[in-house]
């Protein structure tokens, strides 16, 4: 980790974020939150600043799934962390990279905040293949969950020409070449749950 | 028929060679196996005796030179198809291709869902489910292109063959061409590819392993006849239609 780490917490709950506060104030690894009051503010800091990571509690963004491909957009390298301590729909949660719940010890938050996904408390944890981008597993995912390529454009913001490519480099790392063998895939790689995927 | 060896063609491209329709066709098959399939998509059975491929052709009213495309397939292949078409090879092909389509789908296919089950049975998992509904889709879309294939590619060669022979055919003449095919002409190998690569690379299993091993020798032996399949349709199917069709185009 860096020196001084910010890192973007968009949490309604006060509770909570001041429990967040003390985990990371007493971990002494330099880490300074900055709370969003909304989805909005969450794009409008990460445009502003550099921003390592940024914890969302999902429900701020339900119905809003754009404004978590608008921090994509604008700055790539971010991870996203859901904070979960209620039931979310598994597509919504499958946007992010990595999950963590209120009763997680603080290491365990610490080390999901850190950048160790085998410490994060998604629910079965797998080593995220090194090989692929998050651009690639963005779009593994959305084409797992049975999105067309045009609509993958549309969500992501990119060009269809982009995302043919992303599935080309997702076929040559794989090898595998047809979307219901990248779905298996996905499943296998735990990046997606067996039920998240439509027909 | 010459055969154009590549460098990394070993032992195969050797077999090829020596095999003329003077070869007995017994000992073509115990140098490959994989022929006895190719005897059975051409409805011949066994015992072969002490016959020859010749003997073995001209017996069962296919011609020489087809005969020994086919059995040099099995053997390589990117074996060298040339063979000059007089249309006479129509029914052979079409009984080839609708044989093993019978052969696919009556015993093959059902032998890996088969063992597909039994893998689910020895430890269901998320993933295993998931590689059930793959081939179960994989399986939809087969059924789909034999289907097509079926009921309208080979009734219009079929068709087409009779009109170039002279044969007077009651009816419309189907209006289709080949080139359609072609277009047509799905690449049901792409996810038999991704099923192994899965197997092998991918999925993890608690119990089943013997499950495993027992599906991707099955997998090979569909994959290989398959590939055969293809090369059937896009080097000796196709180009007799074509040829077919322009020979009527220039007689009308």
């Amino acid at each position: 980790m860096r020196a001084q780490t910010n890192i973007i917490v968009a949490e309604p709950s006060g509770l909570i974020f001041s429990g967040l506060v003390t985990v990371t104030g007493n971990s002494g690894r330099g880490i300074t939150l900055i709370r969003a009051e909304s989805a909005d503010e969450i794009q409008r800091l990460v445009t502003l600043r550099e921003v390592e990571t940024v914890i969302v509690n999902p429900s701020m963004v339900t119905g809003n799934v754009r404004v978590i491909q608008g921090i994509r957009n604008s700055s790539p390298g971010t991870r996203l962390i859901a904070l979960v301590y209620a039931f979310f729909d598994e597509n919504l949660l499958s946007l992010f990279d990595a999950r963590m719940s209120i009763t997680d010890s603080p290491e365990k938050i610490l080390a999901a905040i850190a950048g160790d996904v085998s410490g994060s408390v998604s629910p079965d944890p797998s080593p995220v293949s090194a090989s692929l981008s998050d651009r690639e597993v963005e779009v593994l995912k959305l084409l797992a969950s049975g999105m067309a390529t045009k609509e993958i454009a549309d969500v992501l913001h990119i060009s269809t020409n982009t995302v043919i490519t992303h599935r080309k480099n997702l076929s040559s790392k794989t090898g595998i070449r047809s979307v219901s063998g990248l779905a298996v895939y996905a499943v296998v790689k735990k990046y997606i749950n067996p039920g998240s995927i439509n027909n | 028929m010459v055969n154009h060896p590549e460098k990394d063609e070993t032992m195969k491209i050797a077999v090829n060679n020596t095999i003329t329709a003077e070869t007995r066709m017994s000992e073509a098959v115990s140098d490959n196996p994989f022929l006895l399939l190719l005897l059975e998509h051409l409805g011949i059975g066994l015992p072969l005796q002490e016959k020859s491929l010749g003997q073995i052709a001209s017996e069962n009213s296919i011609g020489t030179q087809l005969f020994l495309t086919f059995v040099r397939l099995y053997g390589d292949l990117n074996h060298n198809v040339e063979i000059q078409f007089t249309g006479e090879e129509v029914p052979s092909i079409i009984r080839y291709l609708q044989n093993s389509h019978r052969y696919y789908s009556d015993e093959v296919y059902p032998g890996i869902m088969e063992t597909i089950d039994r893998m689910n049975l020895s430890g269901s998992s998320g993933e295993t489910m998931m590689t059930e509904k793959f081939f179960r889709e994989y399986l939809s879309e087969v059924r789909n292109h034999f289907n097509y294939e079926e009921q309208t590619v080979f009734p219009y060669i079929v068709h087409l063959h009779e009109k170039a022979s002279g044969r007077q055919m009651t009816g419309v003449s189907p209006d289709y061409s080949v080139s359609e095919y072609r277009e047509h002409h799905d690449d049901i190998e792409e996810k038999l590819d991704d099923l192994r690569n899965l197997l092998i690379e991918y999925l993890p299993l608690k119990e089943g392993h013997q499950m495993r091993r027992m599906l991707l020798f099955k997998l090979y032996e569909l994959e290989h006849d398959l590939r055969i399949h293809s090369r059937v349709e896009d080097h000796l199917l196709i180009p007799l239609v074509a040829s077919m069709e322009a020979r009527l185009k220039e007689s009308e």
